[in-house]
């Protein structure tokens, strides 16, 4: 059977738009014509019949094949090689395309996994080991299949152990569907598949292929599970000699589990005994003379029947000896002549083992859809595309792992893991939420929660759409309260959109009212939560020239009275000894945004020092991106959110130990929402030889850990007594050292200059007399070869020392402000 | 290669690991002096190529049981019954007459055990095939030995136990002798006169077995067609 390479080479075909199709190298030659790659389209072949061999009406038959394809949808198990377009020659149909099976996923007849024979052989399908969850979850993906064609009003006919093909992740395929049958309802034309294999075929179609039915199909199906399962043709019988021929058998009913006079082999059997009792009441349905004229299973109820896995009978020695062509070990575990023994309770599940290519995977991807999650929480400046590029990477990192999860059988062990990434993926939606708050539009959250509908629904499609047992009515109800979840956070952000635009279409008055009743809640609460007494009322309610708050607008609950804007404070806090009389405030000129409210508590504060900010009157849910005072961001990378009712207590925000006396305007930069205006009065320090309370010495002085190049670094100097100088962020203490008491930060030999490069402006560094103290706030650039995080905190400097530099471990001393040997030095927070 | 003593005695661990119907196929070849040369040469390959063929489809295989007979004046398995995806073809070397009862004899014996093994382990099967090829003359047999082997034939052929396909294989200079291959074989036995038409007739009977394992039009079991004469 010698062909050229290409025998179709110089033929010109066209599809049914009068594109060219080229046939490439040929796949593979068949009764009824060729099968050849198609140029520049890896992802098709073509068939072209061989002349003589096209099929009555080809033309009607193709046509509607095309136009009404089955296709099986994302994220399903099963594909089909369902014709895509007509190939025509000369205005003649003679073939036409159809996708191609993935070369890669090693794709194999199914007889090639449940033979025995055929699973010793050496093919790509032999190359993993087939374990009964394999076979049932083939078998279940088949009958998913058989119920697309058959919903799409298609009998396959011709079903056979080599039309149905299967991949190393038990995905099957359904070749040869050409030969499908079905009615035109255009032409009225009827196509049926004339051929067969009788072992596939049911009784009544035995000696007529004519009037194929989907109730034929039903059969055919029955007899691949079965073969699946047990790795048996149903109708195997030992005591019947005359009945031979496979079709016989099928016609004469021999299926030994309905007939007690029927013997068959041990291994059958024992395959039988363990299959669960809706499975056999399926196969006694099918292949039991009783039930023939009683509809077959259909594809719907095997998909169900085959979520619990048949029993497995343990190995047991055979007694009779192994032939020397057949190898014990085998991954099928039926042994022949195995004594008959009591049938086992059937297990309700079967554990899979836990291979590396499987749930290891699925884990590893899980996690790696996490990570990509995580520089969310970080980056929060994000505009809306990027968080789309990203919810899309990491939806598709989680999609892969939860199809394979969803699939059934659904184990104890795969119920952990669903959970695990049901949690993942709950969290991990409700911190979108969180962050993302303010940042979209109504509509990217609709395109949103579409899409996150569409990558868990589909997956959970497969489970949710049998009948329903307690195990899927479980699924379904987690994955409805995660649904009722997500929908309720979409409600009440779109009511918080509602109220925001109503706001902002109410009269002034109306505005003014609002802000008066939000500012009665945020006193309140001030007053509970804050007994300082130098609450400032923010301009922020003042109009910008004429329109000053009413006082009695401004709350005044019980026991704070308002200050105006121009007073000063009367008492300092107690924990502010040093506080000098506040100068006089100006109020500041605010935008005309006047319901917000933004009150700083205390409004007097040292550099340094950590003061509340109070905002109300905003609008609910939403980002608090930035506080600024005088040019210096206050939040760093803390991610606040206001309340329903607009509200937002910030605390612990440290006023800029750099900054220096005055009174300085406060904006709030909420959501979209224009910049509002506070104030904040800073006193300076005065100049004192009494040890000025540190700002935050328990953020100072901590026991850290080197960068292992420091302690390598030569040369470094025990107890060096110093100038020190520490720069503080959320995460992470630096420090520096000087090796002089009186040294210039510009003269300070710097152990750690070598290895971070850092450069402080000339302008911005001080001598250090001995006997005061300062607060050296730097700005400090980093310029490194490392990947040290971003690091705009506030820098201390006072005198300290340093011990144990060889070791990794390092203790640093505060001191009083007074330069002396560091053995003196009181140690904090040690 | 079996030993004579294992002969027929098939271990049912084969059908628990293999229980696809069968279709049983002994080749029943001649290696008598005459067929030395370029006959047993091309013999040889074309049983190679039959394997070949065979293994091209899974499931071919695995229902194809072929066994070798070799007979010159006596008839000896040169392969008992070997699933197709094992199948592995001796080497056969000639000597000796010709004696054509003893391996009929010999093939129905063997292909009746095999049956037998598969009624024990619930196998269906389906008729058995048998390739019988001489190139000669069966002057080792005599004339009621060879009456009755035909008349076992026949019976095997009625009740469809098995389609038995005669070759004689000649050449101008030294013509076969299809009279005696006709009386004995129940249906025409068939004469090729060239190595060409010898290889095509063994890749004619592996294609043959293929349909066991094709999809058919209604349910008869076709018999091999006599095409194997057009090439």
């Amino acid at each position: 059977m010698q062909t050229p390479s290409n025998p179709l080479a110089g033929r010109r075909f066209v599809d049914e738009a009068g594109n060219p199709i080229v046939p490439g190298r040929k796949l593979g030659e068949g009764g009824e014509g060729v099968v050849h790659l198609v140029d520049d389209d890896p992802g098709s072949v073509v068939k072209i019949w061989h002349p003589g061999r096209t099929p009555q009406d080809a033309d009607t038959k193709i046509r509607r094949l095309v136009n009404n394809p089955v296709t099986p949808e994302l994220g399903v198990t099963w594909q089909i090689a369902w014709p895509r377009h007509e190939v025509r020659e000369s205005g003649i149909i003679v073939g036409y395309t159809m996708p191609t099976l993935n070369p890669d996923e090693s794709w194999e007849p199914i007889v090639e996994y449940y033979n025995r024979r055929a699973a010793q052989g050496t093919g790509a399908a032999q190359a993993r080991e087939i374990q009964i969850d394999d076979r049932v979850r083939m078998a279940r993906n088949l009958a998913l299949g058989f119920r697309a064609v058959h919903d799409a009003g298609y009998v396959i006919g011709d079903v056979n152990e080599k039309n149905v093909e299967v991949n190393r992740q038990n995905d099957i395929a359904m070749v040869d569907c050409d030969s499908y049958g079905f009615t035109d309802p255009a032409t009225g034309l009827t196509f049926s598949n004339q051929m067969g294999r009788p072992e596939f075929q049911a009784p009544e179609a035995q000696s007529d292929y004519t009037n194929r039915t989907q109730n034929h199909d039903r059969f055919g199906l029955a007899v691949i599970i079965f073969h699946l399962l047990t790795g048996y043709h149903p109708y195997t019988v030992t005591n019947r000699p005359n009945v031979t021929l496979p079709g016989d058998r099928i016609s004469a009913w021999l299926f030994p589990p309905a007939d007690p006079a029927l013997t068959a082999p041990d291994p059958y059997n024992h395959a039988w005994d363990g299959l669960t009792d809706q499975q056999k009441e399926l196969f006694l349905r099918c292949f039991h003379r009783a039930h023939k004229d009683d509809p077959r299973p259909t594809p719907e109820e095997w998909v169900e029947a085959l979520l619990e896995m048949p029993t497995v009978p343990a190995p047991a020695p055979s007694p009779a000896p192994t032939s020397p062509t057949s190898p014990s070990p085998s991954p099928i575990p039926q042994t022949p002549g195995a004594p008959p023994r009591p049938a086992p309770r059937p297990r309700r599940y079967y554990t899979p083992p836990i291979s590396l290519n499987s749930e290891l995977i699925n884990l590893a991807l899980a996690v790696a859809g996490f990570a990509a999650l995580l520089p969310l929480t970080v980056f929060q400046q994000f505009r809306p595309w990027w968080w789309l590029a990203l919810m899309l990477v990491a939806g598709l990192l989680l999609y892969f792992p939860a199809r394979r999860l969803f699939r059934p059988p659904i184990t104890p062990v795969r119920w952990v893991l669903i959970g695990i990434a049901s949690i993942v993926s709950a969290s991990t939606a409700l911190s979108l939420v969180g962050a993302a708050m303010d940042t979209w539009p109504w509509w990217l959250w609709l395109g949103a929660g579409l899409g996150a509908a569409f990558v868990f629904l589909v997956p959970a499609r497969s489970s949710f759409s049998s009948p329903n047992t307690w195990r899927r009515w479980g699924a379904i109800a987690a994955a409805s309260l995660l649904g009722l979840f997500i929908l309720g956070n979409l409600i009440e952000e779109g009511i918080g959109e509602w109220n925001h635009w109503r706001d902002t279409r109410q009269s002034p008055a109306a505005r003014n009212a609002a802000a008066a009743g939000n500012g009665a809640v945020a006193a309140a609460s001030n007053s509970q939560s804050d007994p300082a007494p130098a609450t400032i009322p923010v301009a922020a309610a003042v109009e910008p020239t004429d329109t000053p708050l009413p006082p009695t607008d401004t709350p005044a609950p019980t026991d704070t009275p308002p200050p105006a804007p121009t007073d000063t404070p009367t008492s300092a806090p107690a924990t502010l000894p040093t506080h000098t009389p506040m100068p006089t405030l100006a109020p500041v000129v605010a935008p005309p945004t006047p319901a917000p409210v933004l009150t700083v508590l205390p409004g007097v504060a040292n550099p340094g020092e950590t003061v509340s900010v109070q905002l109300t009157g905003f609008p609910p849910f939403t980002l608090v991106r930035q506080i600024t005072v005088h040019d210096f961001q206050l939040l760093e990378n803390r991610t606040v959110n206001t309340d329903a009712n607009g509200n937002a207590l910030i605390e612990h925000i440290e006023v800029p130990a750099i900054i220096h006396a005055g009174v300085y305007p406060v904006s709030a930069t909420v959501g979209d929402t224009a910049n509002v205006v506070g104030e904040l009065a800073v006193v300076p320090i005065p100049p004192t030889l009494t040890p000025p309370p540190y700002p935050d010495p328990s953020l100072l002085a901590r026991r850290g850990t080197l960068p292992g190049h420091l302690s390598r670094a030569p040369g470094l100097p025990q107890n060096v007594v110093g100038c020190f100088v520490g720069s503080e962020t959320r995460q992470r203490h630096w420090f520096y050292l000087a090796d002089r008491p009186s040294a210039t930060l510009e003269n300070a030999r710097n152990p750690i200059v070598l290895e971070f490069h850092k450069t402080i402006p000339r302008a911005e560094l001080r001598e250090v007399i001995p006997g005061e103290c300062y607060y050296v706030v730097t700005p400090v650039t980093y310029q490194t070869d490392e990947a040290i995080p971003r690091c705009p905190g506030t820098v201390y400097g006072t005198a300290c020392s340093l011990d144990d530099m060889h070791s990794r471990s390092f203790r640093v001393y505060v001191t009083d402000g007074i330069l002396r040997e560091i053995t003196e030095a009181p140690l904090f927070g040690n | 290669m079996s030993t004579q003593d294992t002969i027929g005695v098939y271990d049912q661990a084969e059908f628990a690991d293999n229980p696809e119907a069968r279709c049983s196929i002994v080749l029943i070849l001649d290696v008598s002096s005459s067929m030395g040369g370029s006959k047993i040469q091309t013999v040889n390959q074309a049983l190679v190529k039959f394997g070949e063929i065979i293994r091209e489809d899974s499931v071919t295989a695995l229902r194809a049981d072929i066994a070798i007979i070799e007979f010159d004046h006596s008839a000896r398995v040169a392969l008992d019954f070997t699933n197709g995806a094992d199948f592995e073809p001796p080497i056969l070397a000639v000597r000796g007459g010709t004696n054509y009862s003893k391996a009929v004899n010999l093939a129905l014996d063997i292909t009746e055990a095999r049956k037998q093994s598969y009624r024990d382990g619930g196998i269906a099967y389906y008729r058995s095939l048998a390739y019988f090829l001489s190139d000669g003359y069966p002057e080792h047999d005599d004339a009621s030995e060879l009456a009755n082997a035909a008349a076992r034939l026949a019976a095997a052929e009625e009740d469809r136990g098995i389609a038995f396909f005669a070759f004689g294989i000649g050449s101008p200079d030294q013509p076969v002798n299809m009279s005696a291959l006709n009386d004995l074989a129940p249906r025409q036995a068939v004469e090729l006169t060239n190595m060409e038409q010898l290889d095509g007739s063994i890749q004619w009977l592996s294609r043959s077995v293929a349909a066991v394992s094709q999809s058919q039009p209604g349910e008869a079991i076709r018999l091999p067609q006599p095409d194997y004469l057009d090439f």
